[in-house]
Parts: structure tokens; C-alpha cells; sequence
């Protein structure tokens, strides 16, 4: 057992030390850490009073239902990505399995480091809502300690499903040449059916009249989430059986799937680790490329060949596709919604395009492939720094990739919106102009991102994609510009009109797209000349 | 004769500690120079500050003639480097990743084919370069990356231990390779620990103990009486 706490230890400690950089600023990076985890309780803790004050009385607790709700799904959107690099693709592999230690121990120190981190994510999103209904409720301290050691049960089953699914998809992509993209389609179809789920219930929810969706809610959590439903009930009632129910159910579902799984992970393991090999291989005469159109192929290829970084940065784009389609088919509901602008003095049309703008940007600015691509450089950064090519060129190359990575799919919905709602041939040439530089915007802002914050000494590719300081920057960097653009849209479209506002959007973007370019030509490639 | 490689009062520090102490050598065309030295000498620094992937306080660095601070393009269009664990990148097949070079310092169409065939029959990876690079061994991985240094016709070749990992036809290979591109006009500066390797291959030897050069000058004049080993293990 001692050696299973090593082992753990170890794999946690590397977890977190990964996500801070090492050296003389790590102090900064761990600063920047706290202002960024407290900015998403107090999100949270926003989010949680704005539902509770929303909520009829009676029907209060429905906070702790929505918000335990909302943590699962979280922790299983994030696992999915998580469990393809903890689980099946860990780069320690030949070291843990040499020591003298069992399988089921190895797989269980390599599942518990992911839960530490999952639970984070879960503490972060439910632990504002108990506190706000433990104190707008004055509930007891019985309330407290059964919130809290319930919780640290909570994200397990969404985990054994979310690796459930990575499994599957790792299974049916093999180890052939375009396993790569395999893995990649899988994750598509599973998010979009789940983005499409969740659609469908919320477009029930806008039928039922105010209280029967408390109740409906509340039946459909307690039918189809029971360990969510019974795990919130027992911190209402202090019912301790219940509290013992709930960890029962989701610690039995996670210690069953540890011990099956501990028996395949080794062969899943070993076929991940053999790249494809090609038969009779013959060598032909290729065309040969410019230096950027070279790079360009090499980052577009890094992209799509990595299936963290796809889901992590490239996700956004495919439900911006998805959800273009679905509002062209469910334009009545859209319609609707929008009579409710109406009473309140805007015009039905102009709304929608502000709207889909502001959605457009959202996405995009979730879609910063340019922020971890210097640092995914890693070991081959030899090969970058050596190649005879200006440091410009390997810069545009890598903005480039991102542009046309937001500009090929935003363009797609908002062509599909243009023609679904009738927009003026004014509005389609504007919002792709929108489009357009803002692709360049957030290519070029998550290399000045990256050149501050580069992480080229990492284990595994997944470190820096989802736990480096620049990729935290710039995902919720660019959800902080998103929400400031709603919130400038919501006060300033009244004045100026939704269509005058993307044209200033779009000045302002551009500008700032010379402004961070120079940037880039100056501090960025002397940053970059430093590096290594 | 024309110096490829000129390392005129080299200095190179991490934070406070002084690594390379001010070295001058120079390697002129069709030389092959040997760099030896204990682990921790500041070999790898020198060679790497020398290609361009590290910054250096003072002194001066010239590849035919250019500076590598102020003219780093033209200085890397002439010369090809190999570090001593080649990273590459284990998403593009080989040669994906061949072809990506040749693009990279411009090498024509009509002789990228028969040069990649050369060069692939000759380090017995012709068969493989269809796969992807991450399937490679180590040793199939130095080969490709000696096969990318090798395709652009570099006029200088910088090596950090390139024999490591190789099988024995394939080190054989490499070096009556080197010693063929030598005879042609190309030189090339190595570091390595197999000493009668160095012995046998290099024109020039520089011996680095502690950041400076201890002794260089011509092969032949070095080991007289004395196998290279034992004038190396005699400076320690």
C-alpha cells in the first residue's frame, strides 16, 4: 500500500506542478493560478445566487440539483479529453509497469490523480451553491459535512463513463494510418450528441409552465441522475443512510470499473504506443512548397493529428456548426425568444445578427490553437529554431493555422444563419468580416499569450494543452473578452444600433490585430530568439 | 583554405555560472573537426549556441563568413545540425518529415527524389519512411535525421554525438559519408566520446575541460606517440 501512496503522490504532484511554470516566475504563474480559480468561484458563486434568487420559494433547492447537475456534466465534458492521455496514452507506461507493483494499483494511482483533478473542477462549480443555499437556508453544520464528503464522491461515475467512452472510441480507431482522425470523428459524434441532448431537453423546458419544470426537473433528475438526486437529498434532510446510498453507488460503479479496466489497460496501452507503419512502401516524386505553406501543413497536421488539442481548442468550432444548423431548423423557437427583445424596444432582426455575432466571438475566442503551439514545440524545438526561416514566418504560420481553423467553420454557420434568417447581403459581408479578423485576432493574441508563457519542458502534450498557464490565459482570457463584449453589446447596441456595433467590433478588432502583429515583430521574436 | 566555422572568444553563462570560458577555433572547408570533452565540458552548449538555438553574452560566431547573431537565415540555409537525441516530429510520417525540410531550405524538385533514394538505400530505411516517425526506433530516427541533414546539401555539418544509437553498418556508413562530403568541399564540426573514432575521422581535435580548450591543433600532430584516449585521459 506504501508503494501505491508513492506512486500516487508522484502522479499528482507532477500534475500540478505542470500546470504552473518551473523557474524564477513560478510565483507569477501560481498568482495568475489563484486569480484565475477565484474568478471562476466567484463565476460560480454569481451563477448559483442568480438561480436561487430566480428560483420560487418552495422550490429553492432546486439550486443544489441544477448546479450538482451542471459539475457532473463539467467534470464529464473535461474527462473525456482527460481520460484519452491519463488512461490509455501515458507516456511513463514502460517505467510504472516495470516496477513491482500490481496493474490494479497502477491503473488506480493513475485514475486517482485524474480524479484530484476533476475534483477540483467540481469543488470549483458546487461548492459556491451549497454555501449559498447553507446560508440563505441557515442550515446546520450536518448540512456542510455531508455537502462536502458527498462531493468528493460526485465526479466518479461521470468519470467511469466519460473513460468508458474513450475506451471505445481508442478500440474502434485501432492503430491504422487514420486512427488519428477515427479518434477525433468519435469525440465529434459523442459531443454533438450530447450538445443535441441537452438542446432538445432545453427547448422542453421553454414548453412547461415555470414551477412544473421545477417539478419535472427534479423527477427527471431523481429518475435518470438518482446518485446526483440522493446525494443532494441527503445534505437537505441529514438523512445519513441516503449520504451512505450515494457514496455506495458511485464508489462501488468506480471501484468495479478500476478493477475490470486494470486487467485491458495494458494491451490498450501497448497498441496506442505503436505508430502506424505503412506496407510496401514506395517512395514517389512529391511537389515541393514554400517555407510558410510547409509550416503551415506541419501545424494544421500537429492539429488534427492530436486528439487533446483537438477537442480542447477545436471543439468550440464544431458546435458553432451544430448549433448554426440547429437554430436554421428551429427558427420558430428562435423567434419566440426574441418577441421577449421585442417588448423591450429592439427590433427582432438586428438583435439576431448582434446575437450571432457575439456567439461567433465566443466560439472563436475558445478556439486559441496559437497558444500552445510554440510550447508544443517541446523536444523538436531544435528543429524550429534551426531551420533557415524567419521567426515572422514560423509566427504567421501558426496564426494562420488558427485563423483558418476559426475562419473555415465560423464562416460555414454564419453563411447557414445568413440564409436560414434572410440577412441583408450588408450584414452577411460584415459578419464575415468579423469573421475574418477576428480568426486573425485570436491567432495572433494566443501566440502573445504563448510567447510569455511558454512550456516547452512537459511529459505529455495534454500538460500543455490543458494545464499551461497560456492555454488557462487564453481560454478563459477569451471567455472574459466574450462576456465583455456581451455585456459592452447589451449596454451600447441600444444607442448605436446591434449593426453599427459589429462594425465597430470589427475596427476595433483590426486594430488591435496590427497592434498585437508589431507586437509579435518586435518583443515576440526577440522572446522567441531567447527561448529554448 | 576558406573557414566554414570561426568560434572567436566564445562565452555562454546560465545565470551566474560561467559554462564555456572564451574559446576560439575555427574549421575551414573540407575539414572534419572533432570536439571532445568530459561530461558537463560545455560541449553541447557550444554547439548549441553555434547553430543558433542559444543566445550568448560575448564573443562571436561566423559560418562562412556571416554572423549567426546578425545573419541567422543565411547561416542556417548553409549548414545542417543534429543534436544528440533527435527529437522529431512523431505526428508526420519519414518522409513527411523529409520532404517538409527540403521544403524548408528550398530544395529543387528535380533532385530531392534520387537524393532521398540515395541517401534512404544507403542508412537502410528506404522500406520505412511510409511509416509514421513515432513507430521509429532510436536509431531509426538518428538515421532520418541524418538523411534530413544530409538532403539540403549543407556546406557545414554540425553533429552532437552522432554515432549514438547507430548500428554498426549504419556508423559505418556515416562515416565514409562524411568522409566522402569532406573530400567534396562540406565540413564538419562533431562533438562525440568514441575517441578512436575521432582518431581515425577528423583532420583537427579540440579538447574542452571545464568551459576551455585544453589543446587542438591537427590530428596528426596531436597523437605522435600517444593514442588520442591516452592524451585525453593524461589531460583529466
Amino acid at each position: 500500500m506504501k508503494k501505491f501512496f508513492e506512486i500516487a503522490k508522484i502522479q499528482i504532484i507532477n500534475m500540478v506542478r505542470s500546470t504552473t511554470r518551473s523557474g524564477s516566475k513560478n510565483s507569477k504563474g501560481i498568482f495568475l493560478l489563484v486569480v484565475i480559480l477565484g474568478g471562476l468561484i466567484f463565476a460560480s458563486a454569481t451563477y448559483s445566487m442568480g438561480i436561487y434568487s430566480g428560483i420560487p420559494a418552495g422550490y429553492k433547492d432546486f439550486v443544489l440539483y441544477t448546479m450538482a447537475t451542471a459539475s457532473v456534466l463539467i467534470v464529464f465534458i473535461f474527462s473525456i479529453t482527460t481520460a484519452q492521455g491519463q488512461l490509455f496514452q501515458f507516456k511513463d507506461f514502460d517505467l510504472l509497469m516495470t516496477l513491482p507493483i500490481s496493474r490494479t494499483m497502477v491503473f488506480l494511482a493513475k485514475v486517482l490523480s485524474f480524479v484530484v483533478i476533476m475534483l477540483v473542477y467540481c469543488f470549483l462549480f458546487m461548492l459556491p451553491a451549497l454555501v449559498i443555499y447553507g446560508v440563505n437556508e441557515s442550515m446546520g453544520i450536518l448540512y456542510y459535512v455531508y455537502g462536502i464528503v458527498g462531493l468528493f464522491f460526485l465526479p466518479l461515475i461521470p468519470i467511469v463513463i466519460s473513460s468508458l467512452f474513450a475506451f471505445i472510441i481508442r478500440k474502434l480507431a485501432g492503430h491504422g494510418k487514420y486512427k488519428n482522425l477515427l479518434v477525433n470523428l468519435g469525440s465529434i459524434i459523442l459531443f454533438a450528441a450530447i450538445m443535441l441532448g441537452s438542446m432538445s431537453l432545453s427547448s422542453l423546458e421553454g414548453t412547461t409552465i415555470p414551477e412544473e419544470v421545477f417539478v419535472t426537473g427534479l423527477m427527471l433528475i431523481k429518475t435518470y441522475l438518482y446518485p446526483i438526486y440522493i446525494y443532494i437529498h441527503s445534505c437537505i434532510s441529514g438523512n445519513i443512510i441516503e449520504l451512505v446510498l450515494s457514496i455506495l453507488i458511485n464508489g462501488g460503479v468506480f471501484a468495479l470499473f478500476v478493477y475490470l479496466f486494470s486487467k485491458t489497460f495494458v494491451s490498450i496501452n501497448s497498441t496506442v504506443q505503436t505508430g502506424y507503419k505503412a506496407k510496401n512502401f514506395k517512395l514517389k516524386k512529391e511537389e515541393g512548397k514554400s517555407p510558410l505553406q510547409a509550416l503551415c501543413e506541419k501545424e494544421f497536421k500537429k492539429f488534427t493529428s492530436n486528439m487533446m488539442y483537438f477537442m480542447n481548442m477545436g471543439m468550440g468550432q464544431v458546435m458553432l456548426v451544430l448549433g448554426g444548423a440547429y437554430l436554421v431548423f428551429n427558427k420558430q423557437m428562435v423567434f419566440e425568444m426574441l418577441t421577449q427583445f421585442e417588448s423591450l424596444g429592439f427590433q427582432i432582426k438586428p438583435t439576431l445578427f448582434g446575437l450571432i455575432c457575439g456567439a461567433i466571438c465566443l466560439f472563436a475566442l475558445m478556439t486559441p490553437t496559437a497558444s500552445v503551439s510554440i510550447s508544443l514545440e517541446g523536444k523538436q524545438f531544435w528543429i524550429t529554431k534551426t531551420i533557415p526561416v524567419k521567426t515572422e514566418t514560423i509566427f504567421l504560420s501558426k496564426a494562420i493555422v488558427n485563423a483558418v481553423i476559426i475562419w473555415i467553420p465560423s464562416m460555414i454557420g454564419f453563411i447557414l444563419i445568413s440564409v436560414g434568417f434572410g440577412f441583408t447581403m450588408f450584414e452577411l459581408i460584415v459578419g464575415l468580416l468579423l469573421i475574418f479578423v477576428l480568426g486573425i485576432f485570436v491567432g495572433i493574441l494566443g501566440l502573445c499569450i504563448n510567447i510569455n508563457f511558454p512550456k516547452l519542458d512537459f511529459d505529455r502534450e495534454i500538460i500543455v494543452i490543458k494545464q499551461s498557464m497560456s492555454s488557462f490565459i487564453a481560454i478563459f482570457g477569451g471567455m472574459v473578452v466574450g462576456a465583455l463584449l456581451i455585456f459592452l453589446y447589451v449596454n451600447v447596441s441600444e444607442f448605436v444600433g446591434p449593426f453599427n456595433f459589429v462594425m465597430i467590433i470589427v475596427s476595433i478588432l483590426s486594430a488591435l490585430d496590427i497592434l498585437l502583429w508589431m507586437y509579435l515583430r518586435t518583443v515576440g521574436v526577440r522572446k522567441f530568439c531567447e527561448l529554448y | 583554405m576558406k573557414p566554414m566555422l570561426e568560434i572567436k572568444n566564445f562565452h555562454k553563462s546560465y545565470g551566474q555560472k560561467e559554462i564555456v570560458k572564451g574559446i576560439n577555433l575555427e574549421v575551414n572547408q573540407g575539414e572534419i573537426f572533432g570536439f571532445i570533452g568530459h561530461n558537463g565540458a560545455g560541449k553541447t552548449t557550444t554547439i548549441r549556441s553555434v547553430v543558433g538555438i542559444l543566445d550568448f553574452e560575448s564573443g562571436e560566431v561566423l559560418i562562412d563568413g556571416k554572423n549567426i547573431k546578425t545573419d541567422p537565415i543565411a547561416c542556417k540555409q548553409v549548414m545542417a545540425y543534429i543534436p544528440d537525441n533527435p527529437d522529431l516530429y512523431e505526428h508526420l510520417t519519414g518522409i513527411k518529415y523529409i520532404n517538409f525540410i527540403c521544403d524548408l531550405y528550398g530544395v529543387p524538385n528535380e533532385v530531392r527524389l534520387p537524393r532521398i533514394q540515395e541517401l534512404a538505400k544507403e542508412l537502410e530505411l528506404d522500406t520505412n519512411l511510409g511509416d509514421s516517425i513515432s513507430s521509429y526506433s532510436h536509431g531509426m530516427k538518428q538515421k532520418l535525421a541524418l538523411i534530413s541533414a544530409f538532403v539540403h546539401a549543407p556546406k557545414l555539418l554540425i553533429l552532437d554525438e552522432p554515432f549514438v544509437g547507430l548500428d554498426p553498418k549504419a556508423a559505418f556508413t556515416l562515416k565514409k559519408r562524411m568522409r566522402k562530403i569532406c573530400d567534396e568541399g562540406c565540413s564538419i564540426f562533431f562533438s562525440s566520446h568514441v575517441l578512436e573514432v575521432v582518431e581515425k575521422l577528423c583532420d583537427k581535435v579540440a579538447i574542452l575541460k571545464e568551459g576551455q580548450i585544453v589543446l587542438q591543433g591537427e590530428t596528426d600532430e596531436i597523437i605522435r606517440n600517444e593514442s588520442l584516449e591516452e592524451i585525453f585521459l593524461g589531460l583529466e
